[in-house]
């Protein structure tokens, strides 16, 4: 049964899931279906030739990019909770680590996935392997990406074996450090491109390490509030206004770093013509950008955490939590296809300040039409790491029985309080 | 344990299907091997053992180290190696039965070579003179052969 | 399923106790080390390049360039974009998803109405960006200055067509099965322009250039930029040219004159 651990003293309890339940079932199934769908699609592109997506010599990298992209950068958010509360000391946290470190590992693996299938190639992937070509960032990234699931195994395994325990510190340490280089060597991906006038900037590596808290933080809250709701598993106050106030200052530091890309970008006329299509003339991209961006990732998400709300009300809480992570994901799927679809809408500057045209599309603002294999395989990636949680929290312990008040703890000191939001009802459903 | 059963009674059917499939398409055919005219650039033994040793490193030489006086190249093997129809077309080498596909699928080894490289040679309407200059032309040194014990000996 | 009901509980990890203010110090001890364990391979490869090009001189006797004179190429002329189709198997059809390894670009100042055409193509950079990008070093500059895609490593990731600043780079979107013996092309892989590679190792310059001489506009001049009595460095000697974006410092092959 559910030992004592922690300073504190208080009690956290890890069990598994039932898993008997139809809902548990379904939900395995259709990402299991998805997953399969997404390989047969790759198949199918690998078959015919990648004529078959709306990618193309205009659109190098579409759907199956952006959804990777995003994966990507959430993987390396969602381990934050684990960091906060194993590098940071911060015990009110410590309860939540283990999904935190599952849901890095499985984001990432999704991410992954879709940017593997998506190869035109992917039999020569061992050439990276054998002739890696360290001035690129993607060579790079094949070290970071495959350390980042080893060392957060490692984490894993560090928290749920009790004589390892003590060592959990410094692989978390190791952890943290490791996932904000991986940010980094993410969003220089974008970054180096001088050659793209929306990528041209340094401004993209940090802007990707303040996304990735708040995309990460966002899909873990998501993940944890639905899946206590279905399981009937109690959630405190405290915990929720804790995640409610870190969410808030992530998305705020995120608006931060996107009004200083814009507005150096802007006050370098260089770079006008790609702000001018990206705010205002691009047809969709402006759209996505003050509406998803801003407005769906940004604005309403900082209203709705920031509104003065009772502190005791566990409900109204959670139901807050879940609509601005719910606006933060949505708006930060905007960002990401902003970033990736609409750097490259805008033509290559070739030559600035001329008008140039040719039989090769110089010149002109390039549509995207995403074709229904490139979806289905950026779904799949969604799919695979949906299935990766499913299967684990059924086989493993990660979650824990009760975040109510009295179990998590902040700083050694325990709640006198503790609101009764459920029973302590046995799990499954 | 209602699940595990289900796997193992799913992998039994699996292995079932699989062999009755196996048993419907029969043994793979025997390699046909057509003579080239002419000579090759190795005995048949040393050829069948190393050529994908031999095109390997000679890729890197041609491509990356802009080494192209080698003997050993793809194009010389197809030029020699195609058959062609009665009308005088030329047959892809990896087209089935033909030289590259008949050997690689008797030992199931998928051949990639012409995903993107030329299967037949350039000279497509040329007749027999064409092919047998690219012979010529592409023959094995005396001494090479002399040095490596192979073919049966002097050059036409 | 009755296994299912013993919960398996376990300790709270452990860890988080000292003082934050001690853990801070650690904490950023550690991130310098980690930074600068991270950054010193990339640093040493960058610095070993400044060192290496930046001593000025020729390291390699033999750098293949262009010289195409935008004066003289004529508008409307596609003599060299047929010839490099022919002569490596590409699609006449500008599609989309179809490679066009060479392409004519106008371009047309809005301000003073000066116009010019000209044909443009993988500018075969000193320090070409899809070479600095590609993972797997598919990737290459030979050391006569040729950039080509050594497809038996190329992944297809298109990261080479992402870093081009002049979009020369394409990618195979379907089945190829008429390719040319002298020009291997396949799907899944990245493709550009190889300077018609084996008819400069026969002697012969580039198709699009014999063709432009055929078509009797003699708006190319293809020849060895180390070597200072070739009739290309002689020319570039003598009249005014630039390369195309010179501003991001790649370094191209290819010359301009009169744009």
């Amino acid at each position: 049964m559910g030992e004592s651990g922690g300073r504190s003293g208080t009690k956290v309890a890890y069990r598994e899931i039932e898993g008997q339940s139809a809902g548990y079932w379904v939900a395995v199934i259709a990402c299991g279906l998805l997953a399969a769908a997404g390989v047969v699609t790759a198949l199918y592109m690998r078959a015919e030739g990648h004529h078959v997506t709306g990618m193309n010599n205009q659109i190098v990298w579409g759907l199956p990019h952006v959804l990777a992209v995003f994966l990507i950068v959430a993987a390396s958010g969602a381990l934050n909770v684990a960091s906060i509360a194993s590098v940071f000391g911060r015990p009110l946290y410590k309860p939540l680590a283990r999904l935190s470190g599952l849901l890095a590992v499985a984001l990432l693996i999704g991410g992954l996935w879709n940017l593997v299938l998506d190869l035109g190639r992917p039999g020569h992937l061992l050439a990276a392997v054998l002739y890696p070509n360290f001035r690129s960032i993607f060579a790079w990234n094949i070290y970071l990406y495959t350390g980042f699931l080893v060392i957060v195994g490692f984490y894993l395994w560090f928290m749920m074996e009790r004589r390892l325990n003590p060592h959990t510190h410094a692989v978390g340490v190791l952890a943290f450090l490791w996932r904000l280089v991986l940010t980094t060597g993410t969003g220089s991906i974008f970054g180096f491109l001088a050659a793209r006038s929306a990528y041209d900037s340094a401004v993209l590596a940090p802007l990707f390490i303040l996304t990735s808290f708040a995309f990460g933080l966002a899909i873990f809250a998501l993940v944890l509030l639905g899946g206590f709701k279905v399981l009937g598993r109690p959630v405190g106050a405290r915990l929720l206004a804790r995640l409610k106030s870190l969410l808030a200052v992530f998305v705020a530091a995120v608006l931060y770093f996107v009004a200083v890309y814009h507005l150096t970008n802007l006050y370098m006329a260089g770079h006008r013509g790609v702000e001018s299509f990206t705010l205002v003339t691009g047809g969709i991209f402006p759209v996505l950008f003050w509406g998803g961006q801003i407005f769906i990732g940004g604005v309403v998400p900082l209203v709705l955490l920031l509104r003065p709300a009772p502190r005791a009300d566990v409900g109204a809480l959670a139901r807050t939590l879940t609509a601005a992570s719910a606006a933060v994901v949505a708006g930060g799927l905007a960002q990401i296809y902003v970033i990736i679809i609409g750097g490259q809408s805008y033509p290559l500057q070739m030559f600035p300040g001329l008008i140039v045209k040719s039989s090769f599309y110089d010149g002109v603002v390039h549509n995207y039409v995403p074709h229904w294999p490139e979806t289905v395989l950026a779904l799949s990636g969604i799919a695979i790491a949906a299935l990766i949680v499913l299967v684990a929290v059924r086989l493993l312990p990660f979650l824990p029985e009760s975040l109510e008040d009295h179990v998590v703890s902040v700083h050694g000191e325990r709640t006198a309080t503790a609101e009764t939001a459920g029973g302590q009802s046995v799990a499954g459903t | 344990m209602r699940i595990r059963a289900g796997l193992w009674a799913v992998l039994a059917v699996a292995v079932a299907l699989s062999g009755v499939w196996a048993a419907h398409r029969g043994r793979v055919a025997l390699p046909v091997v057509a003579r080239a005219p002419g000579h090759c650039v190795l005995n048949t033994a040393q050829m069948r053992r190393t050529h994908m040793m031999l095109l390997r490193t000679v890729r890197e030489d041609i491509v990356r180290r802009d080494a192209r006086d080698t003997r050993f190249r793809l194009t010389h093997c197809v030029a020699c190696h195609v058959q062609r129809t009665a009308s005088g077309r030329f047959i892809p080498v990896n087209a089935p039965g033909q030289f590259c596909a008949s050997c690689h699928a008797y030992v199931g080894v998928r051949l990639d070579c012409f995903d993107c490289h030329a299967a037949v040679p350039h000279h497509a309407g040329a007749g027999q003179a064409a092919g047998s200059a690219l012979v010529a032309a592409f023959r094995m040194p005396r001494a090479l052969r002399a040095s490596k014990g192979a073919g049966p000996g002097g050059g036409p | 399923m009755s296994d299912r009901s013993q919960t398996t509980g376990s300790l709270d990890e452990e860890g988080g106790g000292q003082e934050p203010d001690a853990l801070r110090r650690k904490l950023l001890k550690l991130a310098g080390a980690a930074v600068a364990l991270t950054l010193a391979p990339g640093v040493t490869v960058l610095a070993r390049d400044l060192v290496v090009k930046g001593s000025g001189g020729h390291k390699t006797p033999v750098r293949y360039g262009l010289l195409i004179d935008a004066n003289a190429c004529k508008s409307g002329c596609e003599s060299c974009v047929r010839a490099c189709q022919d002569y490596n198997g590409l699609s006449h059809d500008p599609g989309p998803d179809n490679a066009q390894w060479i392409r004519k670009v106008t371009i047309v100042n809005p301000k003073t109405g000066f116009s010019r055409s000209f044909p443009v193509m993988c500018q075969h950079c000193e320090n070409a960006a899809c070479v600095d990008v590609c993972p797997t070093g598919a990737s290459f500059r030979r050391p006569d200055g040729i950039v080509l895609v050594d497809k038996h490593r190329c992944i297809g990731c298109r990261y080479c067509l992402m870093a081009c600043p002049y979009k020369a780079r394409s990618f195979v979107a379907r089945n190829v099965s008429d390719q040319k013996p002298w020009a291997p092309r396949g799907k899944g892989t990245a493709e550009g322009c190889t300077m018609c590679v084996e008819r400069v190792e026969a002697g012969k310059p580039p198709a699009c250039v014999a063709a432009c001489n055929r078509a009797g506009h003699k708006a190319m001049v293809f020849g060895n930029l180390h070597d200072p009595k070739s009739a290309i460095a002689l020319r570039l000697s003598e009249v005014a040219t630039t390369t195309i974006r010179a501003d991001l410092g790649l370094g191209p092959s290819v010359h301009y004159r009169g744009i």
